[in-house]
């Protein structure tokens, strides 16, 4: 999050809150803001925990509740994805 | 970076590029050179207003000039034009004191979402090009309405999407979107169904649209072009990973029209209501 917000004008700066949106109506961030965050995620868990997952996938995207939705639904969604990594 | 300074920084470069009319060209036969195409998308939007030489119109993001020129030049309209871009505004006014206009031309350095203009003051409002640079879509509609006389003139043309785009177009897209993003400033594209619905939201009525992607599309290997013929020039405006990216942008732009995520389209709509 401190990453993308660098980029983000202070208007448009994101909370790190769980209820934080981050997808659909009421999000302060346009899609290409949301998918810069997710290839942050993806990047630092590959520099830091060594693990090559890929967090947009068609599954995730075309979920009818998206997990991308607001920043808690996004932490359970990566935390998830890691732990099935981990077990791979 | 903000499209202010992005537009400051590129103006200069980009007419020689884009040449002196800061937009794309319609190409009836494909044929036409860049400078004839540029003027035919401004006689194109023309038409689907009454001009003439009692008209009063308010350019919004007039570039440096070269539609508002075009536009008097053939219907002797009064015309104000405004841009956020300092440099464009220094670069039109000084064209329109050569061309002896000042009298029925002026530009102004204003925001076209907050403009400053009197209610009800003009009776055609020309929006090319300049509204993908704005987030608040209904907010410039708005806006263009209320300075707008009962009965006045909505013109506007611009990238469209021919599509929604999905969360996972953005994903795949990001590193084309990024360089596109480097050369053009930030855009935010909507589609003609998104133009129609919110200028009807913001009060016009007898809206009209047009997708003339195919007649657009030509533009990008004119400006690719541009780009070889003129590398050395471009090189006192621009560094040489710009003027790359921006070659780049013209693939990746033609790329998008082909798989019909990317055009252009053309709205008019009458300011109904009192």
């Amino acid at each position: 999050v401190d990453e993308v917000n660098e980029e983000l004008e202070n208007k448009v700066k994101l909370d790190k809150a769980r209820d934080t949106l981050l997808y659909g109506r009421g999000a302060k961030i346009d899609s290409m803001t949301l998918v810069s965050l997710i290839v942050a995620v993806e990047d630092a868990l590959r520099r830091e925990h060594g693990l090559s997952v890929t967090l947009a996938n068609e599954k995730a995207m075309s979920m009818e509740r998206s997990p991308f939705k607001t920043l808690g639904s996004m932490i359970d969604y990566v935390t998830d994805v890691v732990r099935e990594a981990q077990k791979e | 970076m903000h499209n202010q300074i992005h537009y400051d920084n590129v103006t200069d470069a980009w007419t020689l590029i884009l040449g002196e009319n800061l937009h794309y060209g319609y190409f009836a036969c494909g044929e036409e050179t860049l400078a004839e195409a540029t003027d035919a998308l401004v006689d194109a939007m023309a038409a689907l207003a009454p001009i003439d030489s009692k008209t009063v119109l308010l350019d919004v993001g007039c570039g440096i000039g070269g539609p508002a020129f075009r536009l008097h030049g053939r219907t002797g309209c009064a015309i104000s034009g405004i841009s956020i871009s300092g440099r464009g505004i220094e670069l039109a006014r000084d064209t329109c004191r050569r061309k002896g206009l000042s009298h029925r031309i002026a530009f102004h350095r204003r925001d076209a979402l907050d403009n400053g203009f009197s209610e009800g003051a003009f009776d055609v409002v020309w929006v090319m090009e300049s509204s993908h640079l704005m987030r608040d879509k209904e907010r410039l509609l708005a806006e263009s309405h209320r300075v707008l006389r009962p009965g006045g003139r909505l013109l506007l043309c611009d990238l469209i999407l021919k599509r929604e785009v999905s969360l996972m177009d953005v994903y795949r897209l990001r590193s084309d979107l990024a360089v596109l993003e480097r050369s053009f400033g930030e855009a935010k594209m909507e589609t003609l169904d998104f133009y129609e619905a919110a200028a009807r939201a913001a009060g016009f009525v007898e809206i009209e649209r047009r997708d003339i992607s195919r007649e657009i599309r030509p533009t990008l290997d004119r400006w690719k072009e541009n780009v070889e013929r003129n590398r050395a020039e471009l090189a006192a405006h621009l560094d040489e990973e710009d003027i790359e990216n921006f070659a780049r942008s013209c693939d990746i732009l033609k790329e998008l029209f082909s798989s019909e995520l990317l055009g252009y389209g053309m709205v008019a709509g009458v300011r109904g209501g009192p």
